[in-house]
């Protein structure tokens, strides 16, 4: 069985291969995780094609993976399928050419391990870096996370009373449970479920963006505006949602 | 050498006390050798709860400060001779003893029993930080309410923060039909947030309310569910798979023929 999520290279650059039949957000995991550990064949920074088969990502999710792929360092070159409509028959192209140039593949050596626990060393070199934010991070010193150019990943339930600042962009790997809290001067990704409360963009980014699996928090803070959820609505809802400013207004949209 | 397990909650009154009270009886039942200390200073209850209460006469105050011995210390139960009570101090608060004290005791009752079950205050303050001092592993007791799972959703964080990892479940008071109607947490909904081992469920049964008066722990009651469902927590304690017990047995012919009747 190939990767859900496994890299190509062409003459644009690499390319980053999604097989949609996996769900979206597990999706998401697999990309970062990916992204770690081929850390250091792509580098810092690297423009990464992002290619989806068949099936054209919507726009959703094309902004939620560009707001992974940024703040794990990297950024978005363009996307292949552009739209829904040429998809099938680039997406055959793509398929039948994918298995002829394996050579052209490159994997990172680690591909068979199958739980990639991060280290929990903090990479030394991090541009930004606060005074306020290493005592956040040496509280979180049980906690298997790990810091990338410009963002700080954490793999790990965010339970209630538990807060986590971070002067960059924040991905949680796991639930962040009511009476949580997080503040980011950057993007907030939870990939699974947000309970507590997000706040992104707490230095006054209104390009900030927040990124849920389940969102389902009962407030959202985006630099400085607020949104709470409606007051008796109880919906359970399954799918990954974006919340972003839009024309001075917090929206929240389903990817 | 001797587990100690801390029995908490955060919130108060989800049944901390009947369960650390139900499982050392439990485990004393099966031939364990075991110690239940009560950490609830100021408020103590387990005596009441063991029927001890007429038997204290020095406490875990005494015993921390050296006022006493720790076999002293130690109640000897009425049912099992193998079953001994530290009870806390009621004059006293929770400041009257420290963390390295509880250690302390905790590593040298360990020595001596199998288990020891640590009956943890409500709280987050000392009286908790008190109790997990010396303790292996955790047990949470919560129940299907929205507030108690919230705070142990805290409970457990700080355990995590404290060394305590991987703590486990038991989920105290569950009713079937209210959960069937939707007007109940179910257990699948409370390990979804969670996200932790569950150790058991225990049904809402009035039979704890009357053992707990009479201070005879419900796991000797064989008739009763909630006994059951504690008979089979003892028996994962000690590292048995035992299947969930089916919570829907409740209503009987009867019962059911009833509420037909009654048209419910």
């Amino acid at each position: 069985m190939s990767e859900a999520v496994s890299f190509k290279g062409n003459k644009d650059g690499i390319v980053l291969l999604l097989d949609l039949s996996v769900e979206f957000e597990s999706l998401c995991q697999m990309i970062v995780q990916k992204l770690w550990e081929s850390r250091n064949f792509l580098g810092d920074h690297t423009s990464l094609i992002i290619n989806s088969g068949a099936i054209a990502l919507n726009d959703g999710q094309r902004l939620a993976l560009k707001v992974l792929l940024q703040s794990l360092g990297h950024e978005v070159k363009y996307f292949l399928p552009e739209v829904p409509v040429e998809g099938t028959q680039k997406a055959a192209e793509q398929k039948i050419s994918e298995p002829k140039v394996p050579d052209n593949k490159v994997y990172e050596p680690k591909v068979s391990a199958p739980k990639v626990s991060a280290p929990k060393t903090v990479v030394p070199e991090i541009p930004v870096q606060t005074e306020a934010e290493v005592s956040s991070i040496s509280e979180l010193a049980d906690i298997e996370h790990y810091l990338t150019k410009s963002a700080l990943a954490v793999r790990k339930n965010i339970r209630s009373g538990q807060k986590i600042s971070y002067d960059g962009t924040l991905i949680i790997f796991g639930d962040v449970n009511a009476g949580a809290e997080l503040e980011a001067a950057g993007h907030i990704l939870v990939l699974g479920a947000l309970r507590g409360v997000a706040h992104a963009g707490c230095k006054g980014d209104k390009k900030a963006v927040i990124y849920a699996n389940q969102l389902r928090s009962v407030q959202l803070r985006i630099a400085d505006l607020i949104a709470r959820a409606p007051d008796g609505e109880n919906t359970k809802r399954n799918i990954p949602e974006i919340a972003r400013i839009i024309d001075n207004y917090l929206v929240i949209e389903e990817v | 050498m001797g587990e100690v397990i801390v029995v908490t909650s955060g919130k108060g009154g989800v049944g901390k006390t009947t369960t650390a009270a139900n499982i050392g009886t439990g485990l004393a039942a099966q031939g364990k050798k075991v110690v239940l200390m009560d950490t609830d200073i100021g408020l103590r209850n387990l005596d009441v709860v063991m029927g001890l209460e007429n038997r204290i006469v020095y406490d875990i105050v005494d015993i921390a400060n050296g006022n006493c011995k720790l076999k002293q210390g130690m109640i000897k139960d009425k049912r099992f001779p193998e079953l001994y009570l530290i009870p806390a101090a009621q004059t006293k608060d929770k400041n009257a003893v420290n963390e390295e004290q509880v250690r302390a005791i905790c590593e040298e009752l360990r020595q001596e029993v199998d288990y020891v079950i640590v009956d943890c205050p409500a709280g987050i303050e000392q009286g908790f930080k008190n109790a997990i001092a010396g303790a292996d592993r955790a047990i949470v007791v919560t129940n299907p309410e929205v507030s108690a799972v919230r705070d142990a959703d805290r409970i457990i964080g700080m355990l995590e923060a404290n060394g305590l990892g991987n703590p486990v479940l038991v989920l105290n008071r569950v009713r079937p039909n209210m959960v069937k109607q939707g007007d109940m947490m179910s257990v699948e909904d409370i390990l979804e947030i969670l996200a932790i081992k569950l150790l058991g469920v225990i049904p809402d049964d009035d039979n704890i309310v009357i053992s707990t008066n009479r201070g005879e722990p419900t796991v000797l009651d064989q008739q009763s569910r909630s006994g059951q469902a504690y008979r089979n927590i003892v028996k994962r304690i000690m590292g048995e798979e035992v299947p969930l017990m089916n919570l829907d047995e409740q209503e009987g012919f009867f019962t059911r023929l009833m509420k037909l009747f009654k048209g419910n």
